[in-house]
């Protein structure tokens, strides 16, 4: 009989105790992913995002994630009101103002420069 | 030599029975129930850390604490169901036990030095027809080798005690039949011996002048 045929991979599953036994050993590993564990691998020097630390398949992964209490953070709300595009939105500084939109504030405060490097 | 039929030039392997660790079976499936609810009910149970760094990656586990209970009962029955081996062969009962440990023990009877069988179940095990089975010699007067957790014992006590009294049986026919040849060897070295020793020849000759008158 050769190494690898149809007796010898039919082997373990031919004895009932094998079979009860690969039944239980499954039935662990499946406990085992339900409760939340999992070995996965990550490239060195990654540091894991929030997303890869709790998973974003599980049920569990989910429940895991820590609630902020808005309480401890009263000045969570303010961000919570503002949308995601007001955190990145730029303000112009006042060099790169368009001319149109300068204001008679920033005029003045050119003259009163101007007078104090002596050019008035 | 009479014939020994159920394993005659083969091997019958009889391992333990899962059923016989019922206890601890009804125990892992409470543990992983418990285990999968627990670990959703409180997520800070589930710890998690690097294991070990292979070609440029980091291997991390996240692992449950609460599944260590269930997989220390599972292994515990492995260790039982799997740690043993009987073996009945042509020549007699073979036990080997500590396979999955450092110290092995195997134990050897003949089927003609096997002189007790006894079968003991308990209530579970009449249920679910599982025990133990009890070899004795009269050698030690005690028990030689036991062979629990083993699924129908009553029935391979009666195979064990069949093949034992075939042997037996058979013994005695074979010290009968020497005893008989070795008897008639002696009746024949008498009646040489009575005839006269040295001439081979006398008793044809005997023969040949008894001859005519018949």
């Amino acid at each position: 009989m050769s190494f690898i045929s149809v007796k010898n991979f039919a082997a373990p599953i031919t004895n009932r105790v094998n079979l009860i036994g690969l039944l239980l050993c499954i039935i662990l590993f499946a406990v085992f992913r339900l409760s939340g564990g999992r070995i996965e691998a990550r490239q060195v020097g990654q540091s894991g995002t929030p997303e890869d630390l709790y998973g974003s398949d599980s049920a569990v992964m989910r429940e895991s994630r820590p609630a902020v209490n808005p309480k401890l953070f009263p000045g969570e709300g303010r961000f919570r009101e503002s949308s995601e595009d007001d955190i990145f939105q730029v303000k112009p500084r006042a060099g790169n103002r368009p001319p149109g939109d300068q204001g008679a504030g920033s005029a003045k405060g050119l003259d009163e420069i101007e007078q104090m490097l002596g050019g008035k | 030599m009479e014939q020994v039929a159920p394993i005659e030039n083969e091997e019958l392997r009889v391992s333990r029975v899962w059923r016989s660790e019922l206890g601890r079976m009804i125990l892992f499936l409470v543990l992983s129930v418990g285990t999968v609810i627990l670990s959703i009910r409180f997520p800070s149970s589930i710890i998690s850390g690097p294991l070990f760094d292979i070609a440029g990656y980091s291997i991390h586990l996240r692992l449950p604490v609460l599944w260590v209970l269930p997989f220390i009962t599972l292994s515990l029955s492995f260790l039982k169901i799997f740690d043993v081996r009987y073996l009945l062969d042509d020549i007699g009962v073979e036990a080997t036990e500590g396979i999955l440990r450092w110290r092995k023990r195997v134990t050897r009877l003949n089927f003609t030095d096997i002189r007790s069988l006894e079968t003991d179940q308990s209530l579970l095990g009449r249920f679910f027809d599982f025990g133990n089975l009890e070899i004795g010699t009269a050698a030690s007067g005690d028990v030689e080798i036991t062979l629990s957790g083993i699924g129908s014992p009553k029935s391979l006590q009666r195979l064990i005690q069949e093949q034992r009294d075939a042997r037996i049986l058979s013994a005695e026919q074979t010290a009968e039949f020497e005893r008989r040849e070795s008897e008639s060897r002696k009746s024949e070295s008498k009646e040489s011996e009575r005839q006269g020793p040295g001439d081979p020849n006398s008793l044809t000759k005997a023969t040949v002048k008894m001859s005519p008158a018949v």
